[in-house]
């Protein structure tokens, strides 16, 4: 979720002029670029290709030498797959981890039309913003042929709104639950029944209490419990980046945690096309939560992919492209979803890049994520 | 969408039985290479699906990896006619139609493609049944939102929903996103306009009892064939408040010049992944065409409340809106199958 106006866009003129000038176009020339597309280009589909390919017999032994793995024809292994929706929310990967290959792929964002890997076989995917570039960019990935990811692990990492009473700007929240907010019905709150707390509720239900049938199979997915108890433990103890903006910014909420340091926490996230703000609708966020998890989840963070992300995912698995157990979901608080006692929901909303989160959220992606990452490389499976 | 509530359950459990029953499906041997496409209808739900696969006798089943659980095959004719089910909401429409197209089973370089399904419809541009051809894609969705109740000020602000990095609504947003809006090859609109404006469009006694509570044309008219917009999100909004929200967007995102009248959960997702397909050689965007038909209205009649419109209701749409995409949509796919020398150049004038 891009949280940030001037920030953002600040990050996405340096990301095109910078990045694609200097360093992905420099490596394009010694890159592992399949350039017209990979295997898929001759008409065999991707499911088919590693199908015959028969099961993967080395894991991460034979999954690294990313970039030496393409030219020879066959897919390129794949140990990390890390996933972000914007430019910046790459960049900081392919910074820290010098994910030097740049390797197109047919079908994704034309903001991000490559893949960066290093020769280790970490890579990272930036999908664009909202459910459509998030479930296209995938699918354009899963089923390209291009890469090996039947052993992969996939780390989903992108800035988010934060709940104030689970976290704070800069917080880091490992996900077991992926509600969609989106998928609902909605009548207008000055019209809707009396009584109610906002006019949002499930599709085919009579109410906001009624959990509804989970016809589109995308409205709650559970994630690996083993896999987030481990990406838990590696970065409980991280030190995170804060900044002087967002310490000013949250001692206006007056409440812990959103008035302390921020820190590594388990709680869930929610996904919504629309990017609501204000104290209602996030309520209903965790009421909406708490509902479609039987009590179990407990929301913390808004953005506006997951789901859609977890379903390309969820559905490339079960043709064994993947592995769908091994994804992990990383949010990390750029912005909080309501405002602070006495400010207006519209004035949160519209003044959000003022609250300075935007820095240490970015930062904090890979503080929290790159522990998991480095134990999937030291210590694959 | 499923735009049918307390109807919804009996009419798709009945047309999957009789499909379960008429269908033979037989193999499709893909040895000689992806198989030729002249025409892929994408619907979401079965209901959609099932007057496309009775009508044009499509009898042959292809699965493709990465399809919804619910709908695996895609399935075809001898016309070379082709149809998919995507599963609901911008998720599994994207999903499944980047499945497809990235699948190399088929070759969609030639193809035309038609989104058809149901929708709700604004009443001022239509009614039960009407049949939409939509030259704009409007995403609804990707926006900002409030609650309504905390507007910071009545005159700018009508609505809790405004445009992604703006300050009011009324501002429209820069398009970072690139899903925001899609605009559709004006001459495929006319020529479905055309091939379909005096088809004759299923209603019944249900629809026209329910429409009569409307005072209203062409809400209390008989369905006709239309050209208006359409909007897609994942949150399915009803009432006249989000109503308005949804023609002022329209206007905004198209500067001025489309007009929204129908709603629906997924066409800027199908749009986004057919583009990408585009952009990789895989098709051609030009070729795409979207059908909206109305199983509902999009707010309530005169004294209804939204909540009683939305949950409780029953028009009578469903029925006549799923028979409508093939007795609307059914004589661009003719003209196409039949005049293919012409098509496959580009839309004849």
């Amino acid at each position: 979720m891009n949280r940030l106006i001037d920030v953002a866009r600040r990050g996405r003129g340096w990301t095109v002029g910078g990045i694609l000038g200097l360093g992905l176009w420099a490596c394009s020339s010694d890159s592992a670029s399949p350039g017209d597309g990979g295997p898929s280009v001759d008409g065999e589909s991707a499911g088919d290709a590693l199908a015959e390919a028969g099961p993967a017999d080395g894991g991460p032994g034979d999954a690294g030498d990313a970039a030496d793995g393409a030219p020879g024809g066959g897919p390129i292994g794949v140990k990390a797959m890390i996933i972000s929706m914007f430019g910046p929310e790459g960049q900081v990967w392919i910074d820290k981890l010098n994910l030097t290959t740049s390797i197109a792929v047919r079908g994704l964002s034309p903001d991000y039309p490559d893949v960066h890997c290093d020769a280790r076989g970490v890579c990272n995917i930036i999908t664009g913003e909202g459910h459509a570039n998030a479930a296209a960019s995938i699918s354009a990935l899963v089923y390209s042929g291009v890469f090996d990811l039947r052993k992969a692990y996939f780390l989903v990492a992108g800035i988010a709104g934060i709940d104030p009473k689970e976290g704070t700007l800069g917080s880091a929240a490992w996900a077991r639950y992926v509600v969609d907010y989106g998928l609902s019905w909605e009548i207008d709150a000055r019209e809707m029944p009396a009584g109610w707390k906002y006019g949002y509720f499930g599709i085919n239900t009579t109410g906001p209490d009624v959990k509804p049938p989970l016809d589109y199979r995308t409205e709650v997915y559970q994630l690996n419990e083993d896999l987030l108890q481990r990406a838990l433990r590696l970065s409980k103890d991280v030190v995170l980046d804060d900044s002087t903006d967002a310490m000013t910014f949250r001692a206006k909420y007056g409440y812990a945690p959103a008035s302390e340091p921020p820190k590594v926490i388990q709680c869930d996230t929610a996904s919504g096309d629309t990017w609501f703000a204000g104290t209602v609708l996030a309520e209903r966020a965790e009421d909406w939560t708490k509902l479609l998890t039987d009590n179990n989840g407990t929301y913390c963070t808004t953005e506006q992919e997951d789901n859609a992300t977890y379903e390309v995912l969820k559905r490339a698995s079960a043709v064994g492209l993947l592995d769908v157990s091994r994804v992990a979901v990383l949010r990390t608080g750029s912005d909080f979803d309501r405002p602070y006692p006495g400010q207006t929901d519209a004035d949160g909303l519209v003044n959000y890049a003022s609250a300075g989160g935007f820095d240490p959220a970015i930062s904090n992606l890979y503080k929290a994520g790159s522990p998991l990452i480095e134990d999937i490389v030291a210590n694959g499976p | 969408m499923k735009r049918t509530s307390k109807l919804l359950g009996v009419s798709v459990a009945a047309t999957a039985c009789g499909l379960v029953a008429l269908r033979y499906p037989t193999s499709v041997a893909v040895a000689d290479g992806p198989r030729q496409v002249k025409v892929l209808i994408i619907n979401m739900f079965s209901g959609e699906a099932a007057p496309f696969i009775d009508n044009l006798h499509l009898t042959q089943d292809l699965a493709v990896p990465g399809l919804s659980p619910d709908y695996p095959m895609v399935h075809c004719n001898t016309d070379d006619v082709c149809e998919l089910t995507t599963g609901e909401g911008h998720t599994n429409v994207a999903a499944s139609v980047s499945a497809l197209e990235y699948s190399g089973k088929f070759d969609f370089t030639s193809t035309y493609f038609l989104i058809a399904g149901i929708s709700g419809i604004d009443p001022t541009q239509g009614t039960l049944g009407s049949a939409a051809w939509a030259h704009y894609l409007v995403d609804y969705g990707i926006s900002w939102e409030i609650d309504s109740r905390t507007l910071p000020d009545a005159a700018a602000w009508t609505t809790g929903y405004l445009g992604i990095n703006t300050t009011a609504p009324g501002q429209k947003p820069p398009l970072d996103y690139r899903t925001e809006v899609f605009e559709l090859d004006p001459a495929l609109v006319r020529k479905a306009v055309a091939l379909s404006r005096n088809a004759t469009l299923a209603d019944n006694d249900a629809a026209a009892a329910y429409r009569a509570n409307w005072d209203i044309a062409p809400a209390n008219q008989p369905p006709a064939v239309v050209q208006c917009d359409t909007a897609a999100g994942d949150t399915w909004w009803h009432g006249a408040l989000l109503e308005k929200r949804a023609q002022e967007w329209t206007k905004l995102l198209t500067d001025g010049g489309g007009t929204y009248c129908t709603t629906q959960q997924e066409d800027n997702a199908t749009y986004e992944a057919l583009t990408r397909g585009a952009l990789a050689g895989l098709l051609d965007i030009k070729r795409v065409a979207v059908l909206r038909t109305a199983s509902n209205f999009d707010r309530p009649y005169p004294g209804q409340t939204p909540y009683d419109s939305l949950v409780t209701a029953t028009s009578g749409g469903f029925v006549p809106s799923t028979q409508n995409l093939y007795n609307a949509g059914g004589p661009l796919i003719a003209d196409i199958v039949t005049n293919w020398s012409a098509w496959k150049v580009g839309v004849p004038q």
